[in-house]
């Protein structure tokens, strides 16, 4: 899903849920299931899922005050409220970190690699040497389909460093393919 | 590398399923009421009632929240007072606050706003904050924000040290660091040390707590060994000489006198064999030796002579003498070097006594001054307990490069567990509006305070009194087993209050309510 930029509209939304926290529920139906899928993908099960979301939305109202309309859209804050969350529920209940792989999405990833068709079990051997902020990047590139911008957007940094991350990623995948052959 | 674990294709959650996990309402309902404080301290029940009394105030002459800082003093003519300390900053100062607590300040510590160093006098002040109701009158913030997440501060002890010079700030010089052993009733372990940041009320994390209990072992005096047999050096008792006798053979040896300074000091010494030597024959003096050496023996006045030629040697003890015409003068030498002797050794006896002496008193003082340590010690634990009620504590040492307010501290999540919407009443069942409310641990002597009085959140398994101030600044306060018979599945519940009589005026009137 791509981020949503904000509209007149969503702008006069979060300025009253600033004002008022009860005001908030228009943003909450929007960006609730977008904000569920996110973290579903990166955990065990559904109701872990949940759980975040919940809390993920509890700091968004908590914070809404700290929001300010950079023209970047609404969604990218969540997911980065999304991603400091998921990090803090990864060491506090030492869980494991789930990377949810489409396989066709993931094979286009493997021939970038290795310019080759290979077994997706190679992906795995690979990933597992990235970094948590390496592993994003490479999850909302290929996985899900995010365009540099908003990548930029939910990691602050702008949309070049997003392009060039990801490169970088790409080239050190590279490198440690190699040195399994 | 983390640990991470690949599903592949996923099922993804349907919209009815996607659609239950929808509750804005709940999460409404803990994003307003995540938003209070806790201080887990001991002896809460006194402590905590000073709080309120400082809190009723507080209503009455709340600050302008727009105009306020970091730090405000919510209630004028409650604040904490400063301990105040003038001192000579040419010295090393060590200062006692009532606690207990020591500050040691070394010399030339201070410079000021202009990087120059202080001379002369300057003032400093300081005091602590150990429980709820000091806490609660300092203004301190006690939230602590990190990482996208609010957390509430459990303190093991705050204190707020300042300095000026005619009426001017002073500020720590860089190089150097005051030591504060903070007082403190909590013996936890957990704990870190923080400094406020005035300007933007946030704490910035500045290292690991470390503490040490008041009450320790002696510690074992380094005590020197006895130096009478290291610091006297040998001292060469000179040999009586004996008169050669012809019955006895005897040998002329040139041995290195450097080796042997006892024997040079006798014109003509020769060695004569023992006459209890059994290994000895006369072929031995008819004998062309190669070698010969020289040993002390073990026997005073004794040596062992070894004569050697080839494959062959001899041992056998012998004695050093004189020839008759020379007796005469070596016992004369004798009796003159034994004189010199005993001069030495009697010096060398004197000094070795009073370096014992010296030692010993040093050692003495040691114990006197641990002695009086652990009595200053106790006295402060003494202290310390009648003003906190506890009977053990320790002390957190701090090493503060800046002025200003640290903390020791344990960030914490609010209780949770269970959930109500509440509504209050007196006894008489007339309804009553809250301005505040605070919910009271006491298994844990922590207290909360809560933002919106008709949203609360507590652990059902705590020992739990709710506090509240009315709008006609009243103390009210829910007790413990009304907390206990709350209905578990209930999310509206009518909280029956038990209001003060009269305007709350004293601690002991807010005691009497939460004793009931």
């Amino acid at each position: 899903m791509d981020g949503i930029n904000i509209s007149a509209n969503e702008a006069a939304l979060i300025k009253k849920a600033q004002g008022n926290p009860e005001e908030f529920a228009p943003l909450y139906e929007t960006y609730h299931k977008p904000v569920l899928m996110f973290v579903f993908k990166r955990v065990e099960d559904f109701e872990t899922a949940s759980d975040l979301t919940s809390q993920i939305f509890i700091k968004a109202i908590q914070n809404i005050n700290k929001y300010e309309n950079r023209g970047f859209a609404f969604s990218s804050w969540l997911f980065r409220i999304a991603i400091n969350e998921m990090n803090m529920h990864f060491r506090s209940s030492k869980s494991a970190r789930v990377v949810s792989i489409d396989s066709l999405k993931a094979a286009e990833l493997v021939s970038e690699i290795n310019n080759t068709k290979e077994d997706l079990k190679i992906l795995e051997k690979l990933l597992v040497n990235l970094k948590e902020n390496e592993l994003q990047i490479i999850e909302m590139r290929f996985f899900e389909e995010r365009s540099f911008k908003e990548i930029g957007e939910i990691l602050a940094i702008t949309e070049n460093n997003a392009k060039v991350k990801t490169y970088r990623i790409i080239d050190k995948l590279k490198t440690i393919y190699k040195s399994f052959l | 590398m983390q640990n991470i674990e690949f599903k592949y294709d996923r099922k993804e959650p349907s919209d009815s399923q996607i659609e239950s996990a929808k509750n804005f309402d709940a999460v409404l309902s803990k994003a307003v009421q995540q938003n209070g404080f806790s201080i887990g301290t001991k002896s809460f029940l006194a402590i905590s009632a000073i709080a309120l009394v400082a809190l009723f105030t507080w209503f009455i002459f709340s600050p302008d929240e727009e105009s306020s800082k970091a730090v405000i003093t919510p209630l004028p003519g409650f604040d904490l007072e400063k301990e105040s300390y003038k001192i000579n900053v040419g010295q090393e100062n060590k200062l006692t606050y009532p606690t207990g607590s020591v500050i040691h300040i070394p010399a030339n510590a201070f410079i000021d706003k202009n990087g120059n160093l202080i001379k002369g006098e300057v003032e400093i002040f300081y005091r602590e904050f150990h429980n709820p109701a000091e806490i609660l009158v300092s203004g301190i913030p006690m939230t602590y924000d990190t990482l996208g997440t609010q957390y509430h501060f459990e303190s093991a002890g705050m204190f707020d040290i300042s300095g000026i010079q005619n009426k001017e700030p002073v500020f720590i010089h860089p190089e150097k660091r005051i030591t504060v052993e903070m007082a403190s009733r909590n013996e936890g372990d957990y704990f870190n040390q923080y400094f406020l940041d005035t300007v933007t009320g946030n704490w910035n994390y500045s290292g690991k707590d470390n503490f040490k209990k008041i009450v320790e072992d002696k510690a074992a005096v380094p005590v020197e060994t006895n130096p009478s047999e290291t610091l006297i050096s040998k001292v060469e008792k000179p040999i009586k000489p004996q008169k050669e006798q012809s019955d006895f053979h005897s040998f002329e040896i040139v041995f290195n006198e450097e080796e042997f300074p006892e024997l040079t000091v006798y014109r003509g010494l020769k060695f004569q064999v023992d006459k209890n030597e059994r290994n000895f024959t006369a072929d031995f003096a008819r004998t062309i030796w190669e070698n010969a050496a020289i040993a002390r023996g073990t026997k005073e006045g004794k040596y062992l002579i070894t004569l050697s030629k080839g494959e062959e040697s001899h041992s056998f003890n012998c004695v050093p003498v004189v020839a008759e015409k020379d007796y005469q003068a070596a016992v004369v030498e004798y009796e003159k070097l034994f004189s010199q002797y005993k001069d030495k050794e009697s010096r060398k006896l004197k000094k070795q006594d009073e370096k014992q002496k010296l030692l010993e008193a040093k050692q003495e003082k040691f114990e006197k001054e641990q002695l009086e340590r652990q009595r200053r010690e106790n006295e402060a634990l003494k202290r310390f307990s009648e003003i906190y009620e506890t009977e053990r504590t320790v002390f957190r040492t701090f090493e503060i490069s800046q002025f200003g307010i640290w903390n020791s501290d344990a960030p914490s999540l609010l209780p949770s567990g269970q959930s109500i919407l509440a509504s209050y009443i007196n006894e008489n069942g007339e309804s009553i509006k809250m301005n505040r409310i605070f919910l009271v641990e006491k298994n844990k002597n922590a207290l909360f305070a809560y933002a919106d009085p008709a949203k609360l959140q507590f652990n059902p398994e705590s020992d739990n009194i709710l506090i509240g101030i009315t709008e006609n600044n009243k103390v009210c306060v829910f007790d413990q087993n009304s907390f206990k018979n709350l209905k578990r599945a209930d999310k509206n519940q009518i909280l029956r209050m038990k209001v003060s009589n009269e305007r709350t005026k004293t601690v002991s009137d807010v005691i009497k309510l939460l004793d009931t």
